[in-house]
């Protein structure tokens, strides 16, 4: 009885039908909810950055600010304060690259460049200005986003 | 909130340094005030013969200063790769006074850079050593 209840849906020409949409139907849907899972983990992991951007930004606002100060008003010029200024930035780099712009990611690329090289080749207004500009983009808080 | 006495306060010691009237230490050389403020751990028995030094220190020796006046420390903290915070200490070590990155750190980034530039750098001296 089983068995040839079987052989007619095996043969049945309008199920065998059905059944491949139901596959095709699926396997869209299947496409599509790991699609919108994946966007929902971007989502998750942008709003984590972002929090803790809002939470840390002043923090670094005054570090670059303190640096920018430091050349401009003190004349202070050195391969510590250099290196010190790069290890601020390759910090905010690290912790907040996910939710930068690529122009910002560009700037912040040619801005490290500029802070490793020699202190007697180094152009500090140049540096100043990377600092400034940094500093501006850190005193606009981040937008969490809503998918 | 960034109090204007403790902005002012940190002002004064910037200045003060810049004039170079206020003279800056290692932290790692004041045992009495890593000790009394519980930034460093000696070893003894087990411990000291196992590490090369017997006493570690829970901050950057590197960049971490003190100077003293009228008694009390005046401490530039930096742990790790953080950014640095001022401490002020009496001699007794207790009702100090914290003065966090998060509102002072213009100023403070801004003393850490003028502090480092008055001790010697081997980086300095290789430039130098080179152009003679």
């Amino acid at each position: 009885m089983v068995a040839r209840f079987l052989s007619f849906l095996g043969t049945n020409q309008y199920f065998l039908g059905f059944s491949s949409l139901c596959g095709a139907i699926g396997f869209v849907l299947t496409i599509i909810v790991t699609a919108k899972t994946s966007k929902i983990s971007k989502i998750l992991r942008h709003n984590a950055i972002t929090s803790q951007y809002n939470k840390e930004r002043i923090s670094f606002q005054n570090t670059f600010e303190g640096h920018r100060k430091s050349i401009i008003v003190d004349g202070l010029q050195s391969k510590q304060l250099l290196t010190d200024i790069l290890k601020n930035v390759e910090a905010y780099r690290a912790k907040f690259s996910e939710i930068l712009s690529w122009r910002e990611k560009i700037r912040l690329a040619m801005f490290i460049k500029q802070l490793k090289k020699e202190p007697n080749q180094a152009d500090y207004n140049l540096i100043c200005n990377y600092l400034a500009s940094i500093s501006g983009r850190l005193s606009k808080k981040g937008d969490m986003k809503n998918g | 909130m960034a109090d204007d006495r403790y902005a002012n306060f940190l002002e004064k010691v910037f200045e003060l340094t810049k004039s170079c009237t206020l003279p800056w230490h290692y932290l790692d050389s004041s045992q009495t005030l890593c000790e009394g403020m519980k930034w460093s751990k000696t070893y003894s028995g087990v411990g000291a013969l196992v590490l090369s030094d017997n006493v570690s220190f829970s901050f950057n020796t590197e960049k971490s200063f003190y100077c003293s006046t009228d008694g009390t420390y005046i401490v530039l903290l930096v742990k790790g790769t953080q950014p640095a915070n001022v401490y002020v200490v009496p001699s007794t070590f207790k009702n100090t006074v914290y003065l966090s990155a998060e509102i002072y750190g213009d100023i403070i980034t801004r003393l850490l850079n003028l502090v480092q530039s008055q001790f010697p750098d081997g980086e300095v001296f290789i430039d130098k050593f080179l152009k003679e």
